[in-house]
């Protein structure tokens, strides 16, 4: 990659072609090596705690689907026809402004996950140690923070190149994760027995058949929103929606389900588990089984650490003053610092509230992806201002109010709000109707509506966010023709001296 | 990192009239892609589900 394309894709403006040098094997291996880190042994975990072997596998494959259609819409068109990151692709629904909220959800987040990455990197490193005697089991939690702390190391490492390293490793890990969910299935099966798994019941389950089946239906629409940050950071170094498409869907969702899968089968066997099987390995495969696949879930979460990081990073960089005064490594390193301090403070409260980290993404992501899929598609006519992507100031079509699109942030309170009255993501307690509708579908549909409505009644009227250039499809229509007599109009010359995003 | 003012608006400037330029030539989904995705994505899950809740 030349260093000017360098300096793109290491800035959050919009990728221009000669950026975007991921095909569809690539991007699939980076979808898919983001898809199978090994959270999905724990997300697997969790819906062994209400579900036996049959019908959790339907409802995480169901699951992860559904979530990725919700992603899809949401960020899969925009981001490779713009070639725009999340935090880009939302300031046509929040503002210039507003979409600062999205980069703090996605910049909390990315550290969550991340986090437990790199935390499941030094469970595992310490099981290695553990289990060969070189440290006794008192040594445990400071080996965990030891070894996540190196991994945060490698990954800033890693990432100096930007995101060809991704690109050139993320299959590697891919595959080597595959082999070791297929491998840990079949110790599974050879140890504890087909017969057995598929009768082992849910640790936890609760009276209703259907609450249990919906929510484990939901703790994998969750996990695929959980790549909405992700998905844009990714696509958005392919061409077109056609290179992303496939890809993007099987990469991203079947990879996730079935490495979860394991995980519930891995749950069901051992429930004091919780599907990690850095528990579990040196058990079930023996001391030099159990330390090679030990090895492989160290190497995979440092993949999949990168393009959390990554995608943290280039968020990072939509901040004015972050684009303007620091470099690549040192973004990246500001990216790396909170993960440092979790693994450092809180690596076992984080580890062990996974669950809340999971429904968290579910209230945060799917209103989200509700109220840009009806933005893109019904209002936008899949039609953006590239200028306004970058550009701040009021002659901007995204500036809105003051930087701010108040019928976004309306949107998004009723999803949020419809997403908690449903379920509660801290106690998993629930109100009807969730055990028929689950909590983030209405959630995506109820953001999608709001803004539907209040859009209509209230911001095209106003002459607001650039509508009445993506409704006419003048693509020559500048935003200077779309402000309000009430809006200031700066001199062409100064504007682009003081609005440079 | 080196670069001045002016040479960083001669290169956002640049690179979005590449950008629209690219984004006129990229042909959207068509409608079978999207039936495509409607399949994968809520038909076949909804399947899933049915068979998953009689087992």
């Amino acid at each position: 990659m030349s260093a000017q394309a360098q300096s793109g894709v290491e800035h959050s403006w919009p990728a221009i072609p000669a950026e975007r040098t991921w095909g569809r094997l690539a991007l699939f291996g980076v979808s898919v090596s983001t898809a199978i880190a090994t959270w999905c042994f724990v997300i697997g975990g969790y819906v062994s705690y209400y579900l036996p072997a049959g019908m959790g596998t339907l409802a995480m494959v169901a699951g992860g689907l559904v979530g990725i259609l919700m992603i899809f819409l949401a960020a899969i068109p925009v981001a490779t026809k713009y070639g725009v990151d999340a935090i880009g692709s939302i300031k046509p629904q929040l503002g210039e402004r507003g979409s600062y909220l999205t980069l703090i959800l996605v910049y909390f987040t990315t550290i969550g996950w991340n986090t437990v990455l790199l935390i499941f990197l030094g469970r595992a490193a310490a099981e290695i140690l553990i289990a060969t005697g070189v440290f006794g089991e008192g040594a445990r939690d400071a080996l965990i923070v030891a070894f996540g702390l190196a991994g945060v190391a490698i990954v800033w490492f890693l990432l100096r190149k930007g995101p060809d390293t991704m690109r050139n490793v993320g299959p590697l890990i891919a595959v080597s994760v595959l082999i070791l969910g297929v491998w840990i299935f079949y110790l599974l099966v050879k140890d504890v027995g087909w017969s057995k798994l598929i009768h082992a019941q849910p640790s936890a389950a609760s009276d209703s058949k259907l609450w249990n089946y919906t929510t484990g239906f939901e703790l994998l629409v969750v996990s695929a929103l959980s790549w909405w940050p992700y998905t844009a950071g990714m696509v958005r170094n392919a061409r077109s929606p056609r290179t992303a498409f496939w890809p993007a869907i099987i990469g991203l969702s079947l990879p996730l389900s079935i490495v979860s899968v394991i995980g519930l089968f891995s749950g069901l066997a051992f429930p004091d588990s919780g599907g990690d099987p850095t528990v579990f390995l040196v058990k079930l495969g023996g001391l030099g089984t159990g330390v090679i696949a030990l090895l492989f879930i160290a190497l995979a979460n440092i993949g999949t650490a990168m393009v959390g990081v990554y995608v943290a990073s280039i968020g990072l960089r939509q901040i004015p003053a972050v684009q303007r005064t620091m470099g690549w490594h040192a973004t990246v390193a500001v990216a790396l610092l909170p993960v440092a301090a979790a693994i450092l403070f809180a690596s076992g409260y984080v580890f062990d509230n996974i669950g809340t980290l999971l429904a968290f993404m579910g209230v945060l992501f799917a209103p989200i992806c509700g109220m840009q899929a009806v933005d893109y598609f019904v209002f936008r006519r899949q039609r953006l201002d590239v200028a306004g992507l970058v550009h701040h100031g009021p002659s901007q079509p995204y500036h809105f109010w003051h930087g701010f699109n108040p019928v976004g942030f309306v949107a998004l309170g009723v999803g949020f709000a419809t997403y908690l009255y449903l379920l509660d993501p801290v106690n998993y307690t629930s109100r009807s109707p969730y055990q028929y509708v689950s909590a983030s579908i209405p959630s995506f549909v109820a953001s999608a509506l709001v803004y539907w409505v209040l859009t209509r009644l209230v911001v095209i009227p106003a002459g607001r966010g650039g509508y009445a250039a993506s409704r006419s499809g003048d693509r020559g229509l500048r935003a200077q023709d779309t402000v309000p007599a009430s809006e200031p109009r700066p001199e062409p010359a100064l504007a682009r001296a003081t609005e440079r995003g | 990192m080196g670069q001045t003012h002016v040479g960083v608006e001669h290169e956002l400037d640049r690179r979005i009239e590449l950008v629209e330029r690219a984004a006129r030539d990229v042909e959207p989904l068509g409608a079978a892609a999207y039936v495509q995705l409607v399949l994968v994505t809520i038909a076949v899950p909804a399947l899933m589900l049915i068979v998953g809740w009689n087992l």
